[in-house]
């Protein structure tokens, strides 16, 4: 008899539930799912759920300490966006996170390739609806750009898997070498955890959704990645310096930022950069820092769009060179923040600290002083756009006129409790500590350390108070990568999708002639949606049979 | 230098003195973090903005 259930169950009910609740009754009943989910991933004991499906026995459930914390971190941001989106988020938005709370869980619970693949496709989609909760056509684009990224990555996974397995591959999701299928899955799981090049979905895609949707958005793809690279590829060095440059990357690119949320957007690029190295060393320490690292960035990074979401809820603006002197009409946002722009930029007393040192520090173990001395200029970077450049421009500087409309009172509370635990697991790192793969022997608080994180802080602060007339916000934006397939996407839409659409209109034409109707689907639904929609699956069926003739 | 950026740098270097008179188990000798912090955020911003001007930076209509 089985005696605990999978955390994912409350969420995809509860996805069914607020589906179907009446308006008036979906605030109320949408604290219930996370409720239980959290209860659940914090009960969960070392074990598996299995079921035969086809003959195949499929381990949909496989907790162990690396799972656990991903889980525990899953279950409880799915609560903290619920309640900061509680009084806004579209009966859509809600559908959506609840179903992406679920896969995320579904996705380091997997212990099969079956299952791992369902739920990696389920988040896939249900993040293509967040990002659209944007509501204006930049969004639609963004997400669009979005499904269409993330389906050329499922069909690698697919393919991948196909050839792992058809390569009498065991079914149980474990370490794979880094040739054949394990190349394929590697790139998959490389495009979800946003490594550059492949990035840009990203930065592309998150700051178009509605606030909560943000929220939802910086948590999970690119966290439920790195878990799959720390389960499958431990150890890889092309990890360690994939990582670095993502670390580097991501700060470089924010400096040119106006908008504020893209500006996040690329500080998670960075930040799971360390993840993604720490994975890459792929020692207990390494590892644990990527777990670490994790667990701290998904709250203080929720808590940083959060106050970004609440700065546009409140003026209904996101551009630096369109805001300014807010600290004083704002000023719990403004102090909520900060929180969370210090935790990033690894202040001491906050949990970015704490985790951030467990990964140069497993670097530096491994006499990798050159990866450790990237990671630490790429905080140096942190701290001068997140904890300097943006709460400066926003919140600082003289006002633009702004007359601001009050916060709801559920995203302060969302954003206090995310920033109490930003704060508590920063105090006490032991509480942290527990959750990891590894015992820790780390002590990231001896007085040499601290000084130094503090001296890091105060120089890149001299820098920047000498420069900050250069570092305001410029009405630019900035090309990155997706600029190749956005081009392909144009000759997509413009050239090869009408041309399908073409073919099938005959078709369509002949086969009424034969059957005596008269033609009845107008043209331009099938030049749009369905056009995409048919390459999209020819795309995906494509790659997996190369894989399987591979194989 | 301004008056903030001077007390800035005043207290770095405070920091790197205290850092002397603590028992280090690092391997960077005291200051090390403070130069970085200073000369590694010159460095990012000057690649930033040089990587702005000759290659990535739009005007905002860039799209439209």
């Amino acid at each position: 008899m089985t005696e605990w259930s999978h955390p994912a169950w409350p969420y995809l009910a509860g996805a069914l539930l607020v589906g179907v609740a009446p308006a008036a009754a979906r605030p109320a009943l949408a604290l219930l799912p996370p409720a239980l989910a959290i209860a659940l991933a914090w009960a969960l004991p070392e074990g598996r759920l299995t079921a035969t499906i086809m003959g195949q026995e499929l381990v949909w459930a496989r907790v162990d300490s690396l799972a656990r914390v991903f889980a525990i971190i899953f279950a409880l941001i799915g609560g903290l966006g619920t309640l900061y989106g509680l009084g806004s988020s579209s009966r859509r938005l809600s559908v959506a996170a609840f179903v992406a709370a679920g896969a995320a869980l579904g996705i380091v619970l997997a212990g099969d390739w079956v299952t791992l693949y369902v739920f990696w496709e389920t988040l896939a989609i249900a993040s293509f609806f967040i990002v659209g909760d944007g509501g204006t056509t930049r969004a639609s684009n963004a997400a669009f750009r979005y499904l269409l990224v993330h389906v050329a990555g499922g069909a690698l996974l697919l393919a991948g898997i196909a050839w792992h397995l058809a390569g009498d591959g065991g079914l149980l999701v474990g370490p794979l070498p880094l040739e054949g299928p394990g190349a394929l899955i590697l790139l998959a799981f490389a495009v979800n955890a946003a490594v550059v090049p492949l990035h840009p979905w990203l930065t592309d895609a998150y700051p178009e959704s509605s606030p909560a949707g943000s929220v939802f958005l910086s948590a999970f793809v690119t966290k439920a990645a790195v878990y799959a690279l720390a389960r499958v590829f431990p150890g890889q060095e092309a990890l360690v310096w994939a990582g670095a440059t993502m670390a580097l990357y991501g700060v470089i690119f924010a400096v040119l930022q106006n908008d504020i949320r893209r500006l996040l957007a690329y500080h998670i690029v960075s930040q799971v950069g360390y993840m993604v190295a720490g994975v890459g060393l792929g020692t207990p320490l390494g590892i644990n820092g990527a777990a670490a690292h994790a667990f701290s960035h998904i709250l203080y990074k929720a808590l940083l769009f959060m106050g970004a979401g609440a700065v546009l809820h409140a003026t209904g603006r996101r551009r630096l060179t369109d805001l300014g002197g807010l600290g004083r009409a704002m000023p719990a946002t403004f102090v909520l923040y900060m929180i969370g722009a210090l935790a990033i930029s690894g202040a001491p007393l906050l949990n970015g600290f704490v985790s951030k040192s467990l990964v140069v520090a497993a670097a530096e173990a491994e006499h990798r002083w050159f990866i450790a001395g990237l990671l630490t200029l790429a905080s140096v970077g942190t701290f001068l756009s997140v904890g300097l450049k943006l709460p400066a421009a926003t919140f600082g500087g003289p006002a633009r006129g702004l007359t601001p409309r009050a916060v709801p009172a559920t995203m302060l509370a969302a954003m206090t409790l995310t920033g109490a635990l930003c704060f508590v697991t920063g105090v006490l790192p032991s509480m942290l500590y527990a959750l990891l793969p590894f015992r820790v022997a780390w002590e990231p608080y001896t007085a040499d350390h601290v000084v130094g994180a503090l001296e890091l802080l105060a120089g890149t602060a001299v820098t920047f108070v000498m420069l900050r007339r250069h570092l305001g916000g410029k009405p630019t934006i900035t090309l990155d990568t997706d600029r190749l397939y956005r081009a392909a996407g144009r000759w997509v839409g413009h050239t090869l999708a009408p041309a399908i659409a073409g073919i099938a209109d005959s078709l369509e034409a002949r086969a009424d002639t034969l059957v005596g109707l008269s033609p009845g689907v107008p043209r331009h639904m099938i030049a749009g949606p369905v056009g995409y929609a048919v390459l999209l699956a020819l795309l995906t069926f494509g790659i997996a049979l190369i894989a399987l003739a591979m194989a | 230098m301004t008056r903030p950026a001077a007390a800035l740098l005043a207290l770095t270097a405070l920091l790197a003195l205290l850092e002397m008179a603590l028992p280090s188990v690092g391997h960077a000798p005291p200051g090390t973090s403070g130069a970085l912090g200073v000369v590694g955020c010159l460095l990012l911003i000057g690649v930033a903005k040089l990587l702005g001007k000759a290659w990535v930076e739009r005007q905002e209509d860039h799209d439209d």
